[in-house]
């Protein structure tokens, strides 16, 4: 079986919420195909494969959607639905099809706009990510006890944790001023040019504790797209491709309220399957972009992947260099958590800043030797979990 | 009405009806001799479809919990500081709740809870909150 490659990218710059697209999703990510093709000296002649989410024209058939908006004909269409797992899933997916030679060049699309709440359909705003349609358990066992949103859960979580392993909110505040510092050096970052302290952490309000508002990312207008194409494409390509190494997925639960052990997410399956694809070891890793939604998120994924031992998380963040400069870069763009959560596209942000590491152009915060890079999506609350392992080609 | 009431599935109906009369009922597996929460048709434990609706203990301990600072959701703007919970029952099972009767800065994991049969949130239904075990 042949591998599969990143090959190009394109990312909008992260924008306040206040601030309209003029372009409705359906262009946006057109427009997005477009730069990311451009990005990698690639045509819409190369392209043979659709994985697309985050288009609002329409509930379904996204990938005919897309195949006639853009004009090429396919043998490869998806849509996932994991989640903030959905872009590494994306890239899996099409890495797999590739594998196959069910297609050389797959478009990944993810405009990261949310659309105006329609009138009269308050389903979503009210009850997020929970169902409260009949039969839905969540309608029945969840939301009418106010278990709802990401907060809350999170923050259980996090008080799970605190409970068995102990908690530093010192730690957790530092994580968040690491990625703020790594946002610093990019310039596409809606947190770029706002240093911030531990202290500030601290002192922003309490969401749900041990949870504060920093620690949460922050919704933003956005969007972005990356090519997965076969060894014959990359070769025609123009930047150094980076290889999907290794890949694996693991779901378990929609509320981690379900989970036999809450503190032992689906990811430690995800991530040591995905390691032993690539034939390689956590230790082995030139950096990681962690599914970054929360603090909390980040301190279980590090500890999930085996990139320290459970329990000794909290520890892990005082002790190493988490900047892009440092002894363990992580979300070397800022994260979600510094570039701001752009709806579903918050998790191609990992997967294309790992790419733009390996590919060397991740411009003022690139690291200095970067041939691995491990990735990890997240959906939910830490129920769709995925892993990619990327390798310099 | 605030808030969001069960929308209820003929599968669950006996476990409303039992806390209607102050009481927890959950299902168990005739073969594997497994609890089953939430209800369900069959036993992910074993597959067997033949489960029985068995009396179970309210005494709990408390598992995890969060205190929402800021309301969830609209819907739920009128609860004052709410303390979800996750609840685990003497059998092992843990079921998703809410505490009442005691200040969020008290709550402690691994704390004895009894149950409390809320017939005052929805109207018509009976829901299973916890509160500190006397």
């Amino acid at each position: 079986m042949g591998s599969a490659f990143l090959v190009g990218a394109a990312e909008y710059k992260a924008r306040r919420f206040s601030e309209v697209p003029t372009m409705n999703t359906l262009e946006q990510a057109a427009d997005l195909a477009l730069l990311a093709l451009a990005d990698a000296g690639l045509t819409l002649a190369d392209v043979d494969g659709i994985s697309v989410r985050g288009v609002y024209v329409s509930q379904q058939l996204l990938p005919s959607t897309l195949a006639e908006y853009l004009g090429v004909k396919v043998s490869f269409g998806d849509a996932p639905d994991l989640g903030g797992a959905t872009p590494v899933g994306m890239a899996w997916r099409a890495a797999a099809a590739i594998e196959r030679g069910m297609a050389g060049c797959v478009l990944c699309l993810y405009p990261g706009n949310y659309p105006p709440p329609a009138p009269g359909s308050d389903s979503w705003r009210d009850f997020g990510a929970s169902s409260y349609l009949p039969g839905s358990p969540q309608a029945e066992f969840e939301i009418p006890y106010g278990h709802l949103g990401q907060n809350a859960p999170y923050a259980m979580i996090a008080q799970r944790y605190a409970h068995v392993h102990g908690y530093d909110p010192r730690a957790m505040a530092r994580l968040v001023v690491q990625q703020r510092i790594n946002a610093c050096a990019n310039p596409d970052a809606i947190t770029f040019g706002q240093a911030l302290t531990e202290d500030d952490v601290l002192a922003s309000p309490m969401i749900a504790a041990p949870l504060h508002m920093l620690e949460i990312v922050r919704p933003v207008r956005g969007g972005a797209a990356f090519i997965v194409a076969s060894e014959d494409v990359a070769r025609r390509s123009r930047h150094r491709p980076a290889r999907i190494a290794g890949y694996a997925e693991a779901i378990a639960y929609k509320s981690p309220q379900f989970a036999a052990d809450m503190l032992d997410p689906p990811l430690r399956e995800a991530a040591a399957s995905a390691l032993a694809m690539a034939g390689r070891t956590a230790a082995e890793m030139d950096g990681a972009q962690i599914y970054d939604c929360y603090t909390i998120a980040v301190l279980m994924a590090l500890e999930s992947a085996g990139f320290c031992a459970k329990g000794e998380g909290m520890d892990f963040l005082r002790r190493r260099d988490l900047t892009y400069a440092g002894d363990f870069p992580l979300n070397t763009n800022g994260g979600q958590l510094g570039y701001g959560q752009a709806g579903g596209a918050g998790g191609v942000t990992h997967i294309i800043e790992g790419y733009r590491q390996i590919a060397g152009r991740a411009g003022a915060r690139q690291i200095a030797k970067c041939d691995t890079m491990f990735v990890s999506g997240n959906g939910g609350i830490m129920s769709e979990q995925a892993a990619l392992v990327l390798e310099g080609a | 009405m605030a808030g969001a009431p069960p929308i209820i599935t003929e599968t669950s109906r006996p476990w409303w009806d039992a806390l209607g009369h102050g009481e927890i009922a959950m299902q168990r597996c005739d073969s594997c001799a497994s609890w089953v929460f939430y209800p369900r048709n069959f036993c992910p434990s074993c597959s067997s479809r033949d489960l029985t609706w068995s009396p179970v203990s309210g005494n709990a301990t408390l598992y995890t919990f969060s205190v929402a600072e800021t309301p969830v959701a609209k819907a739920f703007a009128h609860l004052d500081r709410p303390v979800l919970a996750v609840v685990e029952l003497a059998n092992g099972v843990r079921v998703p709740s809410r505490l009442v009767d005691v200040a969020p800065e008290d709550v402690r994991i691994g704390m004895a809870l009894e149950p409390v049969f809320d017939a005052e949130s929805y109207e018509g239904v009976t829901m299973l909150l916890f509160r500190p075990a006397a």
